[in-house]
């Protein structure tokens, strides 16, 4: 017998149910985590296209409110240009001044040139207004004008070309989070179909010993004690309960055998003392038969016939005389061949002693050839 | 186990466990896997939107020219550009950069705008580039003048063919194929203009001095194209046909011209009646030339020209001081070498 190492069925069962759920678990987290960072990095990826329009809103107001002070000169519009100039100088800070040898980087590094450059000019003007030169403040928002038409076009330019880098980054993106649905779903379905199988395949491990013991058990149950008995092949508690039925079953079918011999035993020797009893009764009987002395009998009833005589009972002499003959054949008939007379003779006699019996009311005719007188046969 | 309709029995107990610890082992191998390639993707991904690491340039250079989309001043920026990246000097063509088309003074005030650190500008006699050109100057802006030179006070160099010398591959191409008395037309655009045609006559009329054979007197007639804007030069071709204001001889001394006199020739059936000779090389004028519609061209050497101004961009920045004018071979291509020049052309 091929026995396992020991694993309880308790422990089958766990682990049979709680391993494929930790690799589904595990699966499961793989693609929530994968999705979510993808999802992450999606949104970052048109963070620069997002950037980008803010500074060309942040432009655009700027703009707007210089014109406008120079148009109207009011406190009021000072105020809103002096903010939009600080909006649109914290949103350069974001740019950094690099070196890159990169189309957009250059392109980067001259927006924030080009935009330090028309913020100084946007200043001028202001202050020239507030001076009231006027000559110069014109002069200086023309070309600020100018260097606004530039870092527009320059951040639309930007804009568009990143928009479609940006695009082709989202489209790889999508790329790969559907590459890891589709991964995360075969998956799924590889473990859930191999899951099926390692739990079908535990299952018969378990209930396959078991089918097997009930089987047995249920052929033993309608009397066959000769049926092969299931092999034990584990320790867990299915073999356990295996090895205790194969033992139950053996020693119920020694004890049957014991029974069955000691019944054959017990009726033999019944047998024996039966033949015996008989053995003895016949003993008995002989025995019996043996106390009996014929000499004794014959001379008590010939004695008795005598007496009768005696007395003058003839008939009562008679039937004496005829008993003690009745006797005296009775026990010669166990020895000796004796002829069809003596028998016939017997049988008179016996007529006599019944008629004495019944007064006579016993009417016994024969009629018998000669020759068959002398016939001889065993007493 | 009864499995596949009853067909099979697992007989052994054994056989089951082993199937069972194999089915475990092929969830973790496939769980592994799928980690792996998951782990491979994630990596891919991320390594897209991953900030890229570049190299650091030193200088930045933009140039500026009359005509930023033609065949030969792309190529040179083109030459310039890998010349540049070499030796850390970033050329741009901020023109090729920003979607809305702006004038060649436009984009020179961009360039002065973003703080470049020198400019290529071809060269021309406007008040305005000088004047902006000045203001360049003033900002610390190294300028170089290329193809074309102009205000020599405020450029360092100038890098370009000789003057003299394109003038006299023309007068060679004239000597060969003209023989007889006849009227040039020299007719430039852009940055060519009256004053420039005028001192290339003059060249060209002092090379045939040597050369002068007695049966060929040339008469020479300057017509410059002013307009600007789109389609300015063909139209101003297309009506000296219309016109029949043409000469039986003619030099074209800008690629664009020469490209609109050639289609011209072949739509108005001037081929043969007409020489024509043409500057620049593209694969319209090689073609032209192939045909035989246009006798020769001269060109510089627009590889040559982009790799000289980048290194000397690069030597200003590393020494402080350059040449005041570096040359660059022309070249004249005609029937004999047209097939070589096409076979080049056809190889980039």
């Amino acid at each position: 017998m091929n026995k396992e190492k020991s694993i309880s069925l308790r422990k089958k069962m766990i682990l049979a149910f709680c391993l494929p759920t930790i690799l589904l678990f595990i699966v499961n987290m793989m693609l929530y985590f994968g999705t979510a960072k993808v999802l992450n990095s999606l949104d970052e990826i048109y963070s620069s296209n997002n950037s980008l329009n803010q500074l060309s809103d942040g432009l655009e107001s700027l703009q707007l409110a210089t014109e406008g002070y120079l148009n109207t000169k009011t406190s009021d519009a000072l105020e809103h240009y002096y903010i939009k100039e600080q909006d649109y100088s914290d949103l350069l800070m974001a740019i950094d001044d690099n070196k890159d040898d990169n189309e957009y980087r250059v392109m980067e590094r001259n927006i924030k040139r080009m935009s330090l450059n028309y913020l100084e000019l946007t200043n001028q003007a202001v202050e020239s207004k507030r001076g009231g030169n006027v000559e110069k403040y014109k002069a200086i928002y023309e070309e600020a004008t100018r260097t606004y038409s530039y870092i527009e076009s320059s951040i639309n330019s930007l804009n568009n070309k990143q928009f479609i880098n940006n695009s082709k980054s989202y489209g790889a993106m999508m790329g790969a989070l559907q590459t890891i649905e589709r991964l995360n779903i075969i998956t799924l379905v590889t473990i859930g179909i191999a899951n099926l199988v390692f739990v079908v395949l535990i299952a018969s491990t378990i209930a396959d010993p078991l089918v097997k013991l009930a089987a047995t058990a249920n052929t033993v149950s309608q009397g066959n004690f000769d049926v092969q008995l299931p092999v034990v092949r584990s320790n867990d508690e299915v073999g356990v309960v295996t090895m205790a039925f194969n033992k139950m079953v053996i020693s119920i079918k020694d004890y049957i055998a014991k029974l069955t011999e000691s019944m054959e035993a017990t009726r033999k020797l019944r047998e024996n003392e039966l033949i015996m009893e008989n053995h003895v009764k016949d003993a008995e009987l002989k025995y019996l038969q043996s106390q009996i002395n014929p000499h004794f009998l014959f001379n008590t009833l010939n004695a008795g016939a005598q007496l009768a005589m005696m007395e003058g009972a003839d008939r009562t002499s008679n039937y004496i005389q005829r008993v003690a003959d009745f006797f005296r054949y009775n026990i010669k008939k166990n020895k000796d061949v004796v002829t069809l007379k003596e028998e016939i003779e017997l049988v008179d006699i016996y007529i006599y002693i019944i008629n004495v019996r019944f007064a006579g009311e016993i009417q016994f005719t024969k009629e018998i050839d000669e020759p068959f007188y002398q016939r001889k046969s065993l007493a | 186990m009864k499995i596949l309709g009853g067909k099979r029995k697992l007989r052994s107990n054994s056989a089951l466990a082993i199937a069972a610890g194999c089915a475990v082992a092929f969830m973790f191998i496939a769980t592994i896997i799928s980690t792996v390639l998951y782990k491979q993707r994630m990596e891919e991904a991320v390594n897209l939107l991953a900030e890229a690491k570049y190299n650091q340039y030193d200088s930045y250079a933009v140039m500026i020219t009359s005509n930023d989309d033609s065949t030969f001043w792309q190529q040179v920026y083109k030459s310039a550009k890998d010349y540049g990246k070499e030796n850390g000097v970033y050329v741009d063509m901020i023109s090729q950069s920003v979607d809305a088309s702006f004038s060649k003074q436009e984009l020179l005030e961009m360039a002065i705008e973003a703080g470049c650190d020198a400019i290529f500008i071809e060269g021309d006699d406007s008040e305005e580039t000088a004047a902006k050109l000045s203001k360049a100057k003033r900002n610390g802006i190294a300028v170089f003048t290329i193809g074309s030179d102009a205000d020599l006070e405020s450029r360092i160099s100038y890098i370009g063919a000789n003057s003299y010398s394109v003038a006299s591959m023309y007068g060679t191409a004239l000597v060969d194929n003209v023989k007889t008395k006849a009227k040039v037309m020299v007719i430039g655009a852009n940055t060519v203009n009256e004053n420039m045609e005028s001192t290339f006559i003059n060249n060209l009329q002092t090379s045939l001095i040597g050369e002068n054979k007695d049966n060929v007197n040339l008469q020479f007639e300057a017509r410059a194209i002013a307009e600007t804007g789109p389609f300015a030069i063909e139209e101003y071709v297309q009506n000296l046909f219309k016109e029949n204001d043409l000469a039986p001889i003619v030099i074209c001394l800008d690629e664009e011209t020469t490209a609109a006199f050639y289609q011209a020739m072949i739509d108005y059936n001037k081929v043969g009646s007409i020489l024509l000779f043409g500057s620049d090389k593209s694969q319209t004028i090689l073609t032209g030339i192939k045909q035989h519609v246009i006798v020769s061209s001269v060109y510089v050497d627009a590889e040559a020209l982009g790799k000289a101004a980048a290194a000397a961009v690069a030597e200003y920045r590393d020494t402080g001081y350059v040449s005041d004018y570096i040359s660059v071979d022309a070249k004249l291509i005609d029937s004999r070498n047209v097939e070589e020049e096409l076979q080049e052309v056809d190889s980039e």
